[in-house]
């Protein structure tokens, strides 16, 4: 049977090497272009200009669309087809040209052609020059791409209302605009064997432990990935390696709440392409502080956060336990509520658990349609869902109305906390059929296995749980409750002092 | 034994209070003797404190820094390795217990209708899981477990308030002191949960010495509040309880819940998950540390299948039940592992680090 499936999976799909031996740039010109092309193939957008020089033949290579054609006429090539002092010797034409000639700052010299490869597709323009075993790489990239927009997933009322783009050279302009200080560190790293993906791991380097930034890097680049689209595909290397319900990363997409996260000594990895820069480490606790918090008054803050935490139970085990108390436990509901209650289900036609399972299956798919159909459109399917939908299976008698109250208590809760979402929607599933089958009982016992996978996950020495379990004293002041800044602003929290 | 992973002395003495805590709430009147209400209250009191004279011997190993594992490997390994079955066997004792006195409150309160075979095969296997992720999970989900557990004590606590009844007392002494004193014993022989300190001693760091004798006194004031809102609201209908203090809380009310044993429920079954994973666990790791051929999840797998087998085999009949609960038995074990056996190791250790010097 395994076997079978083995071969299955191997069939479709083949294995990621390791890359292959990297190819020194050969003296010659034209050796170079052939290989180049062998590379590229047909493909349009990669563009060769070969010219003479002095006495020398020398080629631009560059990718159409990831340049700014005006700076590579300006910047590069004007400048050297004018220059009158170009050395005679083909070897000294390129150190000359690099040192004295062309006058971009973002410059690099490739020893390799599978460098070089890369830096064309990186938006830089290649020269190659005729006798000389290395290139010149001159950074005039101008790719399209998206302006910073407002943050759409970490809406904020008082904070800042800019988020990352796709442009990871953007993203560290934010962060550098927080923090202007040379401690911000940000580093490069590779990822993906055919994407070659660029990596940012961002940090500040009077706080983030050098064992995790260390760590982080060399999983992400011992990651077997042929292609990195997006920061996702990273997670599950860098994630704890047992399996928990909840990531011991964290996701954002506001440059502000990234700055915080190093200001504690967290590391933060931007993936080029994706708009959400990872935190690791990332405690459980994190997942219900916003910016806003921090910009509301102390009391109001700590209101929000206690409702929040109380909307991630409510979100996860209120359908479960309505189930049970139905099924098993009726004696814990006042009389005159049963009473109700029992006239209600009595119509319906189905077990309560089937009735309520089959209501968030619809009410997953409503929301799944709503997401990926255009705005406008969304909402119509929201509304079609929870009116037309509900409404009519109640009066049709499918349904009992309470239970309708109960999935719509659980699936506004559950948005209270967004990054949460996943580990909510499918625990809650869980919980409902484990609340059918042993009731109460069986609620306790897998609330008591969560809690248990939960205490276990310790990502990069700090346990998710921190500062709840192990208990921290000095660290709840920004927890549940959120001290004010005359307090907060005293001593910086740092995450490696969390551990154990 | 393998001190890797080490945790706090709080959070070990946490879940310990956990597992004294789990005995108080599912105390059941067994003992054949006649004992006034009142007379409980002073016994838990009295137990309590009296057990500061028996764990002499534990305070003295506290003191010394030294497990029992640690010390006995002076002498032999071949003795660690049969003191390391007989507190295997020991620990197994209790959690056979614990799994019988669960089924029981199961098949009595939870679901009087049906069978608790399989219920009680997959909390073994949770519990078996839980164990699986270490001391250093377990001493985390013990911290939560005690706050969780006072949080929900307090509550049914107050919501009792009303019917607290000084008047439901009896005469103290009422049968004189001959039966209070079996009570305060059975209390005593009861206590037998610092064994698990001494033996994971090597893989606690703090204080313990002191948290120890703070473990005594919290356990001591928390059981003897239980019990006088236990007697002060039922009166002496609470020695005729199967569970008393689930009766106890039936009786309680909180706005427009009718009753709030669903809280005590779920402490208890959260508690007893506790115990079972620790206890579990603690067994998996004294096997697997002093026989190295026995992973600590294979010795956890294997713990986990003759446990559900005993379960099975034993959920249909009390004799083992009236074994685990029977005094003689209980006197016999408190005695040996927790008396006789540290206080030899304590001083075959001094006699060694006499020898030495």
């Amino acid at each position: 049977m395994f076997e079978f499936i083995k071969k299955n999976i191997d069939d479709i799909t083949y294995p990621v090497e390791d890359e292959d031996p990297k190819l020194p740039i050969f003296d010659n010109l034209q050796m170079n272009i052939s290989y180049l092309k062998s590379e590229f193939g047909d493909s349009f957008d990669i563009l060769y200009k070969e010219i003479k020089v002095g006495n020398a033949d020398i080629c631009f290579v560059m990718a159409d669309g990831m340049c700014e054609n005006l700076l590579v006429v300006e910047q590069v090539v004007k400048p050297i087809i004018s220059e009158k002092r170009l050395p005679l010797r083909k070897e000294k034409l390129l150190d000359f040209i690099s040192k004295n000639v062309v006058a971009g700052i973002d410059q690099q010299r490739a020893e390799t052609l599978q460098d070089a490869i890369a830096n064309v597709l990186s938006g830089l323009v290649v020269l190659f020059v005729d006798g000389v075993n290395y290139s010149e790489c001159f950074g005039v990239q101008g790719f399209p791409k998206r302006s910073i927009d407002d943050a759409v997933a970490e809406v904020e009322e008082i904070g800042s209302h800019e988020a990352f783009t796709e442009s990871f050279k953007d993203n560290i302009t934010l962060l550098r605009r927080r923090i202007r200080s040379p401690v911000l560190k940000c580093e490069i790293v590779e990822c993906g064997k055919t994407s070659k993906t660029r990596i940012c791991v961002c940090y500040m380097s009077d706080r983030a432990k050098p064992e995790t930034v260390n760590d982080i890097k060399t999983k992400i680049k011992n990651a077997k990935l042929d292609t990195v689209l997006g920061s996702g595909y990273l997670r599950p290397f860098l994630d704890s390696k047992r399996f928990s319900f909840f990531s011991a990363l964290g996701t954002t997409e506001r440059p502000d709440v990234a700055c915080a996260e190093m200001a504690e000594g967290r590391v933060l990895i931007i993936t080029d392409g994706t708009p959400f820069a990872i935190i690791a480490p990332y405690l459980f606790s994190e997942n219900f502080q916003t910016m806003d918090d921090y910009n509301y008054r102390p009391f109001y803050a700590t209101l929000i956060r206690t409702l929040k935490f109380v909307s991630f139970f409510i979100g996860i085990f209120l359908p479960g336990i309505y189930i049970a108390i139905c099924t098993f436990h009726q004696e814990v509901i006042p009389v005159s509520m049963l009473y109700d209650m029992a006239i209600q289900e009595s119509i319906t036609p189905f077990p309560v658990m089937l009735e309520t399972v089959f209501i968030h299956f619809i009410y997953e798919i409503v929301r799944e349609a709503g997401l990926r159909m255009p705005k406008s459109i969304g909402q119509t399917v929201g509304i079609v869902g929870a009116i037309v939908i509900g409404e009519a299976a109640v009066s049709a008698g499918l349904v009992a109305a309470p239970l309708l109250i109960v999935v719509g208590l659980s699936a506004i809760t559950s948005f209270v906390v967004p990054h949460l979402y996943q580990p909510i929607a499918f625990l809650r599933f869980a919980f409902m059929v484990i609340g059918g089958i042993f009731g109460f009982y069986g609620i306790v016992v897998g609330a008591s296995v969560l809690l248990v996978n939960m205490c276990a996950a310790n990502p990069y020495g700090v346990p998710l749980l921190s500062p709840i379990a192990p208990f921290s004293l000095g660290a709840m002041r920004d927890n549940f409750f959120r001290m004010s800044w005359k307090k907060l602003g005293k001593r910086e929290l740092k995450i490696d002092k969390m551990e154990k | 034994m393998n001190t890797k992973s080490k945790i706090s002395t709080w959070q070990l003495l946490s879940v310990l209070l956990v597992l004294r805590l789990l005995s108080t709430i599912t105390f059941m009147p067994i003992l054949d003797v006649a004992v006034g209400n009142s007379d409980y209250i002073i016994a838990m009191a009295i137990g309590g404190f009296s057990t500061f004279i028996f764990f002499i011997p534990t305070f003295l190993l506290l003191k010394n820094g030294k497990g029992l594992f640690e010390i006995s490997d002076k002498v032999s390994k071949k003795l660690t390795k049969i003191i390391a079955i007989l507190y295997a066997l020991f620990f197994l004792i209790f959690i056979f217990s614990a799994l019988v006195r669960m089924n029981l409150f199961v098949s009595a309160i939870v679901f009087p209708q049906k069978s608790t075979a399989l219920f009680m095969v997959i909390s073994i296997a949770a519990t078996c899981y839980a164990a699986s992720h270490g001391l250093e999970a377990l001493g985390r989900t013990g911290t939560i477990s005690l706050f969780l557990f006072i949080g929900s004590f307090i509550v049914i606590l107050l919501s009792l308030i009303e019917r607290v009844d000084i008047n439901h007392l009896s005469p103290v002494f009422f049968y004189g002191i001959s039966p209070v004193s079996i009570v305060i014993w059975s209390v005593i022989i009861r206590t037998v949960e610092p064994a698990a300190l001494l033996v994971l001693l090597p893989k606690v760091s703090g204080k313990t010495l002191k948290s120890f004798a703070l473990w005594i006194v919290s356990f001591t004031v928390i059981t003897t509040l239980i019990f006088f809102f236990l007697m002060t609201t039922l009166g002496d209908a609470s020695l005729l309880q199967l569970f008393p203090i689930h009766s106890m809380a039936v009786l309680s009310r909180f706005s427009v819940f009718e009753r709030m044993d669903a809280l005590l429920m779920g402490m208890w079954i959260f508690s007893a998950f506790v115990k079972v994973s620790f206890l579990m666990f603690l067994v998996a790791d004294i096997i697997s540390s002093n026989f190295k051929k026995v992973s600590l999840n294979g010795a956890i797998v294997f713990l986990g299948i003759i446990n559900s087998l005993a379960v099975l085999i034993e959920s249909n009949s009390l004799s083992s039940f009236k074994v685990t609960t029977s005094l003689t038995v209980r006197s016999s074990i408190f005695l040996a592992f927790v008396v006789i056996i540290p206080m030899i190791l304590f001083l075959i250790d001094k006699f060694y680090s006499g020898a030495k010097e």
